[in-house]
């Protein structure tokens, strides 16, 4: 049948449609410079204003020029119409510009289907909770006005947003099923264009003085692990990241050339199991505890020569990585060139070294031990606002004058020592500890630690943290218990906002949560799900019970409904005591004929038994004040009367 | 698209077998409902699966929760429009008898029990012929037009109901075969000779009769006369309404006989006849029809008139 409907857009649903699309702009236009937000939400208002006005839609030529313009723009701004950012954005443009050629419904279908999309490619702006609660209001609008063309008064009212939202909660049982029962895939179905613009955060690449000083002061979660079963003690707690091993005499930085193999090692504590959801950082290198427990290598990952945990493909989303580590290993690998590990600049630091080389004739275990009495013995504080080491000599400077520093400059000239004293050593930057909440860990980006690592013979690399014999707090309290100038951390990791610091946390559960079952849901954790309801297999017989059994339920929840609608209200006490009464006279062959009102037949059956008369009035009266009156005293008489009347 | 000749009857006798015309009244029920995805509904989906392909190439968890809320919404959509259908009611009134070639009109109501939205009605493949909306308790009273062109009885066709509430991404439909009949008169012959100059037998009546010729006088008003003789002038002085009489000098009473007619077929003689009948009738002459089988005697007025056409409407056939 041909629509009776007539084709072009009342006024009031393009009104709506305006007001969709500028939800679901929104969050893409807060991520534009303002002048470029101005020009892309330009036509929605001239839209509008054209509608108000009744006037005619700009001419062709204008309308494409504006186009041209908006993609220009793009072009200039991402030098790529494709990609993620250049290709929403263009997305985006031309989704307004074609606000100016909208004057038929089709249009505004066209319109509508690109409002979808665009609502959902927010969510590649943030995954945020609310984000999903935003779509939600999104979706509602855009159903919304979708709905009001169907109106025959071309008319758009409240009544139409409270029905579409009624369609949400009907579509969510299916969104929920679908979530969680959906196939995940593991990988992408292609590579899209790279686009790596996002800013890196976290550990950097190398390792200064004062970069870890910036990191204590930010409170941002770098990420979260839950153990399954035991969790090791906090001083334990060493989450293993990128391992710098070249000096330059200021900086360390990490060496590129990883070609060679991987060093075997073997544990020598149990392994714990526990996952890791690691905020995006943009980076390859994932955050172990220590060391990957021999051969369990988490999919997607490989352990470089520097025994560092990296993945195949740049952290860019949340990711939540399963893990098993070992605290205590031995490394069976006698065959390792440490030839790295004992670099040096050519110069420089000549009093470190001569400290170093004044050790030299002892065995290798009592050259660390020789090292970290030295850092123990004189007088070294461990404070965020070390002084600024602008010299050459920044390892003689902060060991021999200021002696004030964080766990970089630390690590770094404890490390400099053991190579000047022939011992291999390198930094490793990780973080340390982490704040206990509900069952997981929050590990912040204060929590930012370097440490170093030595090789001794017989036992291969093994952890000595220089930073643990200057200030042991840092190691078993964190940091605001150790660090001189805690003043100057963020307000809420200091020891004194106790209260804040408990609801943040519980807010944080809130958020783990949901970036556990909802951002992380992937096909390992949907396989963990499943394994949960004891399916292993997404073909399985099993997986077909449960969705048999999921469907049966909703049916039989549905037909219930339908009966409960089907049958008549539940009869009232006046009602229940007149059917009574009703059945008492049944056995004397008195039925109420159809359309018999209780009066008639009350006089018929009055008539047909004259010794019941009296009574069968009585209760006919009191049934009909009760129940047409809401007399409370007629029910009172009718309770009395009824019991007892047996004819 | 076009269906071929077969297949369209093939589903005719189909539909027809489903959807019985039993009686006057039809609510519509769930097992005689149809829903298709429009071309919007398959855009849509198209636009859910490249969300889908979004999310799973990006790994964009909540962009899956989006794609299956899009599939949510597109099956809360076809619930909706199925739910807006289910349970309608149907009644179909009595039409007014037309003449062949003419436009009959079955008087259709709609009635439910609860709000619908946006529903089209209309009779088979045709343009819609009203959008409606039903407020309960009001119903909604349509028209469905069905062109004629043999006279007798004319069945009402299938009516097609038809929703793309609530978001249009489902046209969601459904057939009423009610039990309505209109009767069709034979088509009058445009040009018919007249009945005074064929000869045919005037029969005996009074002299004269109230006629359209002279005026003889005026007398009250009395429910039925027809408007235009009212004098009007009259009535704006006295305040009273008057008929206008006049006398006619003829004294006429035809009756119109089948068997005379020759040189004609039967179709011809039936608009013959029936042009005669009208024109009779608009001259005020009394009249009768002689049909093979059929008599009817010589009378006047609106109801011999019906009589006389219902029975050149139904000439030959058993009814």
């Amino acid at each position: 049948m041909k629509t009776a409907l007539r084709d072009d857009l009342p006024r009031l649903p393009l009104y709506g449609l305006v007001f969709a699309l500028l939800l679901a702009l929104l969050p893409h236009l807060l991520q534009l410079a303002p002048w470029h937000a101005a020009i892309v939400l330009l036509p929605l208002v001239w839209r509008s204003w054209l509608a108000w006005q009744g006037k005619a839609l700009p001419a062709r030529w204008l309308r494409l020029l504006y186009a041209a313009v908006l993609v220009g723009i793009v072009l200039l701004q991402f030098n790529t119409l494709l990609g993620r950012d250049g290709g929403v954005t263009l997305l985006v443009s031309l989704l307004a510009v074609k606000l100016l050629e909208t004057r038929q419904r089709r249009d505004a279908r066209v319109l509508t289907l690109l409002a979808f999309f665009a609502t959902s490619a927010a969510f590649l702006v943030s995954q945020a909770f609310w984000m999903l609660a935003y779509a939600a209001i999104c979706a509602i609008a855009i159903i919304a006005q979708l709905r009001s063309w169907q109106r025959l008064d071309g008319k758009l009212d409240v009544q139409e947003y409270k029905r579409a939202s009624w369609m949400m909660l009907e579509a969510l049982p299916v969104m929920l099923l679908l979530f969680f029962l959906f196939p995940r895939l593991s990988g992408p179905l292609w590579q899209m264009p790279g686009n790596d613009s996002g800013a890196k955060i976290g550990l950097a690449d190398d390792m200064s003085p004062g970069s870890f000083t910036d990191l204590a002061l930010d409170d941002s979660v770098a990420f979260r692990a839950d153990f399954e079963g035991a969790q090791p003690p906090r001083n334990a707690l060493y989450w293993r990241g990128p391992v710098f091993e070249y000096f330059d005499g200021r900086s360390w930085q990490q060496l590129l050339n990883t070609q060679r193999s991987t060093p075997s090692y073997e544990a020598l504590s149990p392994a714990f199991s526990y996952s890791i959801t690691l905020e995006p950082h943009n980076r390859n290198w994932l955050l172990a505890l220590d060391l990957p427990a021999p051969g369990a290598l988490p999919q997607g990952t490989r352990l470089t020569s520097r025994l560092q945990l990296v993945s195949n493909q740049p952290v860019s989303q949340r990711k939540r990585v399963q893990m098993q580590s070992v605290t205590s290993w031995r490394m069976t690998d006698t065959n390792v060139d440490l030839a790295a590990d004992l670099q040096l600049p050519a110069g420089g630091n000549p009093r470190a070294r001569a400290l170093a080389q004044g050790w030299a004739g002892l065995p290798p275990p009592a050259r660390v031990e020789a090292a970290l009495n030295y850092l123990r013995s004189n007088g070294f504080s461990y404070t965020l606002d070390a002084p600024l080491l602008p010299g050459q000599n920044t390892i003689d400077d902060l060991l021999f004058n200021t002696r004030e520093g964080f766990c970089e400059h630390y690590s770094g000239a404890f490390v400099f020592l053991m190579r000047a004293a022939g011992v291999p050593a390198r930094v490793v930057a990780g973080y340390l500890g982490g704040e206990k909440n509900a069952d997981y860990l929050i590990v912040r980006q204060t929590d930012a630690h370097a440490w170093a690592e030595v090789w001794l013979d017989g036992q291969g690399w093994q952890r000595v943290d220089p930073t643990a014999v200057v200030a042991p707090g840092r190691i078993t309290r964190g940091i605001a218990g150790s660090v001189r100038g805690a003043q100057n951390l963020p307000y809420l990791l200091r020891d004194n906002a106790a209260w804040l610091n408990g609801i943040r946390l519980r807010w944080d559960a809130v958020v783990y949560g949901w970036n556990r079952w909802v951002i992380g849901y992937d096909a390992q954790r949907q396989l963990q799900l499943f394994g949960r309801l004891g399916i292993d297999d997404l073909a399985s017989p099993r997986l077909l019970a449960w969705l048999g059994g999921i469907a049966v339920l909703f049916l039989a929840i549905y037909a219930g409904l339908h009966t409960l609608q089907g049958r008549h209200k539940r009869p009232d006490a006046a009602q229940r005591l007149w059917l009574r009464f009703l059945r008492r006279l049944a056995r004397h062959q008195l039925i109420p004929a159809r359309g018999e009102g209780p009066a008639d037949f009350a006089a018929r059956a009055a008539r047909a038994m004259p010794a019941q008369a009296a009574a069968i009035h009585a209760i006919s009266t009191a049934y009909l004040a009760a129940r047409y009156r809401s007399d409370a005293a007629a029910q009172a008489e009718l309770t009395r009367l009824v019991p007892p009347f047996r004819p | 698209m076009k269906t071929p000749a077969w297949l369209e009857r093939r589903w005719q006798t189909w539909l027809a077998r489903r959807h019985p015309a039993s009686s006057d009244t039809v609510a519509l029920r769930h097992n005689r409902i149809y829903v298709l995805p429009t071309s919007f509904g398959f855009a849509f989906a198209a636009m859910t699966l490249l969300v889908l392909v979004g999310a799973i190439n990006y790994q964009i968890s909540l962009a899956y929760g989006f794609a299956f809320l899009m599939i949510g919404l597109g099956h809360a959509s076809l619930l909706h429009g199925f739910r807006n259908l289910l349970g309608l009611q149907l009644t179909a009134g009595m039409p007014e008898a037309v003449f062949a070639g003419e436009t009959a009109h079955f008087p259709v109501r709609l009635d439910s029990k609860k709000l619908r939205h946006a529903i089209m009605l209309g009779a088979g493949k045709n343009e819609a012929v009203a959008v409606v909306r039903i407020d309960p308790p009001g119903g909604f009273d349509a028209w469905i037009p069905v062109a004629t062109s043999q006279r007798g009885w004319l069945l009402l066709p299938s009516i097609q109901l038809e929703t793309r509430y609530p978001s249009q991404l489902c046209r969601v439909w459904s057939y009423a075969h009610l039990a309505a009949c209109c009767l069709v008169y034979p088509t009058p012959e445009a040009e018919a000779p007249s009945y005074q100059l064929t000869g045919l037998a005037e029969l005996g009546g009074s002299a004269w009769r109230r006629g359209d010729d002279d005026f003889s006088g005026l007398r009250r008003y009395q429910a039925g006369d027809p408007i235009r003789r009212i004098a009007w002038k009259q009535a704006a002085r006295d305040d009273r309404l008057n008929i206008k009489q006049y006398d006619s000098p003829q004294s006429a009473a035809y009756s119109f006989d089948w068997y005379e007619l020759e040189g004609l077929n039967d179709e011809a003689r039936l608009s013959r006849l029936a042009a005669w009948v009208l024109a009779a009738e608009q001259n005020e002459d009394r009249y009768g029809l002689n049909l093979p089988g059929k008599r009817l005697p010589l009378d006047s007025g609106p109801i011999h008139q019906i009589a006389c056409l219902t029975a050149l409407a139904l000439y030959g056939s058993d009814a």
